[in-house]
């Protein structure tokens, strides 16, 4: 074992370990990047949102099954919550810091509003459920609203 | 296919022996033939058997290392006497070879370990003619055999020993001719190209023109200079 | 009569048993994103999976040899470990994965999650396995998968813009809102999931099971180009229904849920009820065949008897290794992974297998040894050899693109 081969032995641990060591610490990606992260978390919690309107107006009109009906805004409510919570785990890069306010409370309280739709589906409380549909709806416009306007670069802060 | 026994005439020993699933009388799958036990008289070389079992496998699956990869085997059950001794099953127990080997007898208990090697004719492998290099006259290097051709020596319909009665030399994988050269006309036509392109350089030895097989060494040295054209016998 | 009897049963059988966990989710994920824009993809794949579905059951009906068997007899014990390696492997995904689709039906009939239902499908499926017969096995799930027919019933009630749905299935015209590479990598998850390697194994052995011959060639031909190509047709009519009813709300399908709310939606509580019915007999079928399949390989590389033809006592190998692949599988799901997820996996994975399952079965249904003077015809060559490199190109395609794109997001 000359030194040569103990010096190239070291850089090839070294090239594989850089990687390894740099997708550990946690992401400060470029804005670019915290921005397509943002506008995919969006778009999941809206899919979300509007899997569980769909669910409710088929369950005004009668047209699901109590069982379904509650798998699917269980389902919706995890799955919701997992994108948000993994958008608030990333780190936004300093320019992004007041959008990411904006974007973490607005998932939130999308969030929020799918654990009292699935509260009422479970509790049975039928008579919520229109209300709930306009919530939904209304949820589902904001969170359209924030996509579009994670399409712009960040603005002076 | 159903009433051939290829058995009774020439035919290709890893293409249409090796490897394929030995049925019992009644039809029940028993075992694959993973090995062929061949016996060495005074230089002629002979089918005695088929071999099963991992003992019979692992060599196979070295490669041209089959007998490092089966000293390997050897150490992790040392303490058994028979650890290197496949299972076998005696070519007088077969009634005929078509897509399937077909045995004579039923399969309960058929398969019993090689006896030890006391005297007598040595016994030999097929897995170790394979890969052997084959040296040509003035040192000339061949290739390695790929497959060897076997033919009964007189009345195939009973008893009449199959003698190995030449050798396919080439590049490559014993095996990977998967089957072209014997139909030259089988299709596709784009993978009969490719597989035959692959083995240009392949070709037949007589066993008349065979030297000396040195198992030791793997080795085979011919009285050729060049590979007879291989012919596509049916 | 009896006869044509016969062949309706096996055409229907073709068609209720075609779809599994992978065509369902698969195909409503693609048909929320990108319409019917992807069809060329799962037409690609259903003619690809009758061209060697009939050759492999060509080959088990006139050899009397399942297509594993032939596997290690063409490309030696070496490669052919690799090639039982990589196929197992992909079908033991593929198992889990369907028996993670049985238990995500019943959950949404039944108020428990799903981890708890695992052990109990796995528990019905190992003993179906084992007492169940063959036929009775294929033909009552078969028929039951029929139910799946309400996504057409669906489709159609739904109204979409058909002119708007042809377009886009004519033009390859992918939606402005979506990049290529999800496309494409869509594409390729799509012929996976139609082209499923254990179809060929399971297919070809099941005809052994059957103890078909060149007799049953021809209804052989007809389940396949008949049935196959109208189980397709369900595959676009679940991708459409979900097109219709997601597309416009920009719903992702990530859950077994969602894949079934267009029929709610169209048809109400009856028509979600069949929908149900139709997902517990696909992926319960599914289940079924891939661990037959699993089993199979094993048994046909070392040369073990194995089938359902014989008293489990006399397969005695294959049968352990059925209830130790399903000990397993439920192992895998009690870890709590997403059996959408594995589905995604699996149908990927298949794709980047297909060279192993079906180059042998190519090379095999050529040999006039097997097949004497069924061996392949100019036609079934040309296709065979077409699709072989559609196949590598897929395969070598697959793993980066599943990387690239991060699973299609």
């Amino acid at each position: 074992m000359t030194i040569r081969s103990g010096l190239s032995r070291r850089s090839v641990l070294l090239a594989l370990l850089t990687p390894a060591v740099a997708a550990c610490s946690p992401s400060t990606p470029d804005d670019g990047s915290w921005r397509l992260h943002a506008r995919r978390a969006t778009a999941d919690v809206a899919s979300s949102v509007q899997t569980a309107r769909l669910s409710l107006e088929q369950a005004i009109d009668d047209r699901i099954i109590d069982n379904y009906l509650q798998t699917v805004v269980v389902d919706a409510e995890a799955s919701a919550g997992s994108s948000a919570e993994k958008l608030a785990s990333q780190q936004p890069p300093r320019e992004e810091r007041k959008r990411y306010d904006t974007v973490t409370s607005g998932l939130d309280e999308a969030t929020g509003l799918l654990a009292d739709v699935r509260i009422a589906v479970v509790d049975g409380r039928t008579e919520a459920y229109p209300r709930l549909v306009d919530e939904l709806g209304t949820t589902a416009d904001d969170l359209d609203a924030l996509e579009k306007e994670l399409l712009r670069k960040p603005g002076p802060s | 296919m159903d009433d051939v026994n290829r058995l009774t005439a020439e035919l290709d020993a890893v293409l249409h022996l090796l490897d394929r699933q030995v049925l019992d009388v009644d039809g029940r799958m028993v075992c694959k033939v993973d090995d062929v036990e061949l016996v060495d008289d005074d230089g002629v070389l002979m089918l005695a058997g088929l071999l099963a079992g991992a003992a019979a496998l692992v060599p196979r699956f070295g490669g041209r290392l089959g007998d490092r990869a089966l000293r390997h085997w050897h150490q992790l059950g040392i303490e058994q006497d028979d650890r290197t001794r496949p299972y076998r099953i005696d070519l007088s127990d077969v009634e005929r070879l078509g897509s399937a080997v077909e045995l004579r007898v039923a399969g309960h208990g058929v398969l019993t370990r090689q006896r030890p090697q006391a005297g007598g004719l040595t016994r030999r492998r097929l897995n170790e003619l394979m890969w052997m290099r084959v040296h040509g006259e003035g040192g000339a290097e061949l290739g390695n055999v790929i497959d060897v051709r076997v033919a009964p020596s007189g009345a195939a319909e009973r008893g009449a020993p199959i003698l190995v009665t030449g050798l396919v030399v080439g590049r490559g994988r014993p095996g990977s001719f998967l089957g072209y050269d014997r139909s030259p006309e089988q299709g596709p036509w784009a993978v009969n190209r490719v597989v035959r392109w692959l083995h240009r350089h392949s070709g037949l030895v007589g066993i008349e023109d065979v030297d000396r097989i040195a198992w030791d060494t793997d080795t085979i040295t011919v009285a050729r200079r060049e590979l007879d054209h291989l012919t596509g016998v049916g | 009569m009896k006869k044509v009897f016969a062949v309706a049963l096996g055409i229907l059988t073709a068609i209720g048993g075609f779809v599994d966990i992978g065509d369902l989710v698969t195909n409503a994920q693609v048909g929320a994103r990108f319409g019917w824009s992807l069809s060329w993809a799962v037409v690609l794949g259903v003619v690809g999976i009758c061209v060697f579905a009939e050759m492999s059951g060509r080959v088990a009906a006139v050899s009397g040899r399942a297509t594993f068997d032939l596997v290690r007899e063409r490309l030696g014990p070496r490669v052919g470990m690799l090639n039982l390696l990589g196929s197992m492997g992909v079908t033991l995904l593929t198992f889990i994965a369907e028996i993670g689709g049985v238990a995500l039906s019943l959950q949404l009939v039944a108020s428990v999650h799903h981890l708890l239902i695992v052990p109990f499908v796995a528990l019905a499926v190992w003993l179906i396995l084992w007492r169940a017969r063959f036929s009775l096995m294929e033909n009552v799930l078969g028929l039951l998968g029929l139910a799946l027919i309400v996504f057409a019933v669906a489709l159609w009630q739904l109204g979409p813009d058909w002119s708007h749905l042809t377009d886009q299935m004519l033009t390859l015209d992918k939606p402005a809102d979506e990049s290529w590479k999800p496309w494409i990598y869509y594409a390729v998850a799509l012929f996976g999931a139609a082209m499923t390697p254990y179809e060929v194994f399971f297919f070809s052995s099941g005809g052994v099971e059957e103890r078909w011959t060149a007799k049953d060639l021809r209804t052989m031909r007809f389940n396949v180009f008949i049935g196959f190509p109208l189980g397709g047709l369900l595959s676009l009519a679940i991708a459409g229904a979900s097109a219709t009813v997601f597309g416009p709300l920009d719903i992702t399908v990530d859950t077994l849920g969602q894949v079934g709310l267009p029929v709610a939606v169209a048809l109400g509580k009856i028509g979600l009820a069949v929908a149900i019915i139709g997902f517990v007999a696909a992926t319960l079928g599914a289940a079924c065949e891939t661990g037959l399949s699993v089993g199979y390989s094993v048994a046909q590389y070392f040369g073990w008897q194995w089938g359902k033809y014989v008293r489990p006592d006399v397969a005695a190998r294959f049968h352990l290794t059925l209830a130790l692949v399903t000990v397993l599988a439920t192992g895998v799901l009690l870890t709590s992974v997403d059996p959408i997820l594995v589905t995604e996996m699996s149908v990927v994975f298949s794709a980047a297998a297909l060279p192993l399952t079906y180059f042998p079965i190519l090379v095999v249904a050529n040999d006039p040894d097997y097949m004497g003077e069924h061996a392949n015809g100019r036609l079934a060559n040309a296709l065979g050899s077409v699709y072989l490199v559609v196949i590598v190109v897929a395969a070598v395609a697959a793993i980066p693109l599943l990387i690239w794109t991060r699973m299609g997001a």
